[in-house]
């Protein structure tokens, strides 16, 4: 056996040493859609807070304070909501890509199964 | 068997598996696999059904990952790569059942090759030439070509991708011993190219003759690794147990 390796070995090694590898992906995934969670009870938290800030606010007569205190914290809660929705699509959308990949598989699967048995019978 | 270095791959291997373990979901098939492939050498894994030898290629050909141990290709760990960027570099598989698309003609099928680059006209005059029986039936259905035939597509369409790390799932699957003569012996002139070819096979018989290095699996690891002189006596044993 050679130990020398030809043009296309030489060439294969540099193609797969260049290769950009796509370690971790899944590990991405999960904390993307941990990350989803996070968000979700993160902005429903925020919002309620800035519910609960909000009953302490006290008119003072004279002053603009308690209104721009109370606009706060209605911009709070609406980011809080913001917030919780976009952890809930973060949440939704990796839960369920796993699920669609597989389902997606399953569907080539057995439509390809058809196809052969499909041609098996016609040439029988 | 296989000298290791923790790092890397060998630097003379283009394929190499380390105590490579995978399972369906619960169902464990590879148990610790030892595997090397030379560059330019012709590999037969030999074997009982159900020993895990069309696993070992799906983990090789990245379709499968490993659950532990590690595959090396051309020296580089290659743990989260895609099998579409590996097969675009040169790892190409024939799976078991050949893999062409029935319900398209001969010329579709090499068309679908063209992917990794080559023209359709390049890709046509390489296989034509080696097949010249595929040129007289270029319009037909792929599907209703003999077995032979199909698996001769098949090759055609991995040889259009230019591969250096050629991965063949028993190509004997279904075809008379003559047509399995006559690929083989094809095989043989692919690796003396210099293309690195690890072949499973359940024939034994079918290979011995050409290959270079034989590994017999059994029950999800490889038991014995050699010459064919020397494995063709372990071959009963692995088939028949002890």
């Amino acid at each position: 056996m050679t130990t020398e390796i030809g043009d296309r070995a030489t060439q294969f090694k540099a193609e797969i040493a260049e290769m950009k590898l796509k370690t971790g992906r899944a590990r991405s995934e999960n904390l993307l859609q941990l990350l989803g969670v996070v968000l979700m009870v993160g902005g429903i938290a925020l919002a309620l807070g800035a519910y609960a800030a909000s009953l302490n606010v006290t008119a003072t007569p004279g002053t603009n304070v308690d209104v721009l205190d109370s606009a706060s914290y209605i911009s709070l809660a609406v980011a809080g909501a913001a917030i919780s929705v976009t952890g809930g699509f973060l949440f939704l959308r990796y839960s369920l890509a796993r699920f669609l990949r597989f389902w997606l598989l399953r569907q080539a699967y057995e439509q390809r199964a058809a196809i052969d048995e499909a041609g098996a019978r016609s040439k029988g | 068997m296989v000298e290791s270095d923790d790092e890397s791959g060998r630097s003379d291997l283009a394929l190499e598996l380390r105590n490579v373990e995978a399972a369906y979901g619960t169902i464990t098939v590879l148990r610790g696999v030892d595997l090397a492939v030379p560059y330019g050498s012709l590999v037969a894994l030999l074997g009982p059904n159900g020993g895990g030898k069309s696993t070992t290629l799906r983990v090789v050909s990245g379709q499968l990952a490993a659950a532990a141990g590690e595959v090396f290709i051309a020296g580089r760990r290659v743990k989260g790569a895609a099998p579409d960027e590996l097969a675009r570099r040169g790892v190409c598989l024939i799976p078991e059942g050949k893999g062409i698309f029935p319900n398209l003609s001969v010329h579709e099928n090499l068309w679908m090759a063209s992917h990794v680059g080559a023209s359709l006209k390049e890709i046509e005059a390489v296989a034509y030439a080696r097949f010249p029986q595929l040129g007289q039936r270029r319009k037909q259905l792929a599907g209703t070509l003999s077995g032979g035939e199909q698996q001769m597509l098949a090759m055609a369409r991995a040889l259009a991708t230019n591969p250096a790390l050629l991965l063949l799932d028993e190509l004997s699957m279904g075809l008379a011993p003559i047509i399995v003569e006559q690929l083989y012996e094809l095989v043989a002139q692919i690796a003396k190219e210099g293309v690195s070819i690890l072949v499973v096979e359940q024939f034994a018989r079918a290979v011995l003759g050409i290959v270079d290095w034989v590994g017999i699996m059994v029950r999800g690891r490889v038991t014995n690794f050699g010459t064919p002189a020397a494995m063709e006596a372990e071959l009963s044993t692995a088939y028949l147990g002890e």
